[in-house]
């Protein structure tokens, strides 16, 4: 056991429950109460824009819906709001969870990229966090965002915009509007075939037990203190480090891709 | 990567750190360097294969309204339903500052005016269009000779058979030889869904200066803005470029 995180509530950015009544002490807090309001706020904006864009787009849907005004007038409101979940998550002292995860989620390890390829027999590194699925579909869904935010304000404001930048505005909205769909309609599916992270984004937080399959590089706080580029500055080791306690099970476990949610 | 993943054991050791890129970042910025590209772009981009994803979009069926930059009407409706209107009970009634009241049915339209007809693309104020489309109907420098515009007049109200929808067009605007009263489209009647049986075409702006459903034309002393303009567009909606 001497790899294991002897005292996970020492580490910084995976606090375990403990201290308080309610929550019983085998728990990690995944997500603390201030990422779930921004997750849930940013969510119900995004699930709406989805619905209002769809019917702004979709000729069948506009014709039996109608009120074009109205929908748009929405959509475009709905749009700029986007940003005040995550502005109102950064700007206090409660970001501090927040920030750590923006962090994990833009920096890439092997492992991430080895989520990509085909399967392979051996374990990449050990597992943070979020994995590199959840990484892509995060940087798609904020760079997706932001794009649909400057694109969407050309079009409503064509004029004074010239019309040759609207129609370039139009194309990529409706472009990204594609990709950001497949993006949610994948976060959903996986979301609700993950029945401990889905209850997480509500709860807060996971078992002990399933923090350490999933995410030792988390619970240890090392993917948070990973070298800084890309490229391998680490120094080599003289001695081969202890094996594991129980190598079979962890690489058993290590090989398959990380659930995620 | 597969240099440095022969260089590593696959079980990285508790102490080791990983490298990393910073990839989020990396997407995020990649993100908005094409957006502005395409903003800049995709006009043209549109006009070299707009014509490629037509053909995908209309091999698709219902799904092809789905592609993006098909060159495809986008039916837009400010009520709740689309007004079906009788082709035979149909009546334009032009009104206001003119000497001769009209209530003109379809065959009136079609039979006691010169026809006129061109081929010109429609442009909506939202970035889509649809190139080379065919129009006939008549002018509304026609019905206004006909109806004789009183001194005073500088602009025309319309109205749509919506009942909710406006538009406004000043008087010399209204004289373009380019602003039809049109009641072919495409080569066919104007569909319901596009205004018909009778609608405006106002080919030098955008889109929604060419009111669907047009049911009543007011000839007035002064520009009232319409539907859209009140929502803050341009009373003036020259297509730039």
């Amino acid at each position: 056991m001497s790899t294991e995180p002897a005292e996970p509530a020492a580490i910084e950015g995976a606090p375990v429950h403990g201290e308080g009544a309610e929550p019983p002490p085998s728990t990690v807090v995944r997500f603390d109460l201030p990422e779930r309001l921004v997750h849930w706020t940013t969510a119900l904006l995004l699930l709406s824009l989805l619905a209002t864009g769809t019917i702004l787009y979709v000729p069948g849907l506009m014709l039996a819906v109608g009120h074009r005004a109205t929908i748009e007038n929405i959509h475009v409101v709905t749009g700029f709001g986007l940003l005040a979940p995550i502005l109102a998550g950064l700007a206090g002292p409660w970001r501090s969870a927040l920030v750590d995860d923006i962090r994990r989620l833009d920096r890439w390890g092997r492992q991430d990229f080895a989520f990509f390829r085909p399967r392979r027999a051996g374990p990449v590194g050990r597992r943070g966090k979020f994995n590199g699925g959840q990484k892509a579909a995060a940087a798609v869904l904020a760079g997706g965002s932001l794009v649909m935010i400057v694109t969407g304000t050309v079009m409503r404001w064509s004029p004074p915009f010239p019309n040759e930048l609207a129609r370039g505005a139009t194309l990529v909205h409706d472009v990204v509007y594609l990709v950001l769909f497949a993006v949610v309609v994948g976060h959903l599916v996986v979301a609700l075939s993950r029945p401990v992270q889905l209850r997480s984004m509500f709860t807060g937080h996971v078992p002990l037990a399933w923090a350490r399959r999933h995410g030792p590089a988390w619970l240890d706080g090392s993917d948070l203190r990973t070298l800084p580029t890309g490229r391998a500055r680490r120094p080599r080791q003289a001695a081969a480090p202890p094996r594991r306690s129980a190598p079979r099970r962890e690489a058993a476990h290590a090989g398959r891709r990380p659930a995620s949610g | 990567m597969s240099e440095i993943d022969a260089a590593r054991p696959p079980q990285a050791d508790h102490d080791e750190l990983e490298p990393v890129t910073h990839v989020g970042r990396r997407t995020l910025l990649g993100f908005m360097g094409v957006g502005v590209a395409g903003i800049a772009l995709g006009a043209s981009v549109d006009n070299a294969i707009g014509g490629a994803l037509t053909k995908a979009s209309s091999a698709l069926g219902s799904l092809g309204a789905l592609v993006p930059g098909a060159e495809a009407f986008r039916i837009y409706t400010v009520t709740g339903t689309i007004p079906r209107i009788n082709p035979a009970r149909y009546r334009l009634s032009v009104g206001g500052m003119v000497d001769h009241p009209l209530t003109l049915s379809l065959d009136d339209l079609r039979t006691a005016y010169p026809r006129t007809e061109l081929v010109h693309y429609f442009q909506c104020v939202t970035g889509w269009h649809v190139p080379g489309v065919h129009w006939a109907g008549v002018r509304l420098s026609a019905l206004l000779d006909r109806a004789g515009v009183q001194p005073g007049a500088t602009a025309l109200r319309f109205f749509s058979g919506d009942g909710v929808y406006t538009e406004s067009l000043t008087l010399s605007q209204a004289r373009l030889r380019d602003v039809l009263v049109a009641d072919k489209m495409l080569g066919t009647d104007v569909t319901a869904d596009h205004g018909g049986p009778v609608r405006l075409y106002v080919a030098p702006m955008y889109g929604y200066k060419s009111i669907k459903w047009l049911d009543r034309i007011e000839v007035t002393d002064r520009v009232v803005p319409g539907y859209w303009e009140n929502a803050g567009y341009p009373v003036n909606a020259w297509i730039d470029s």
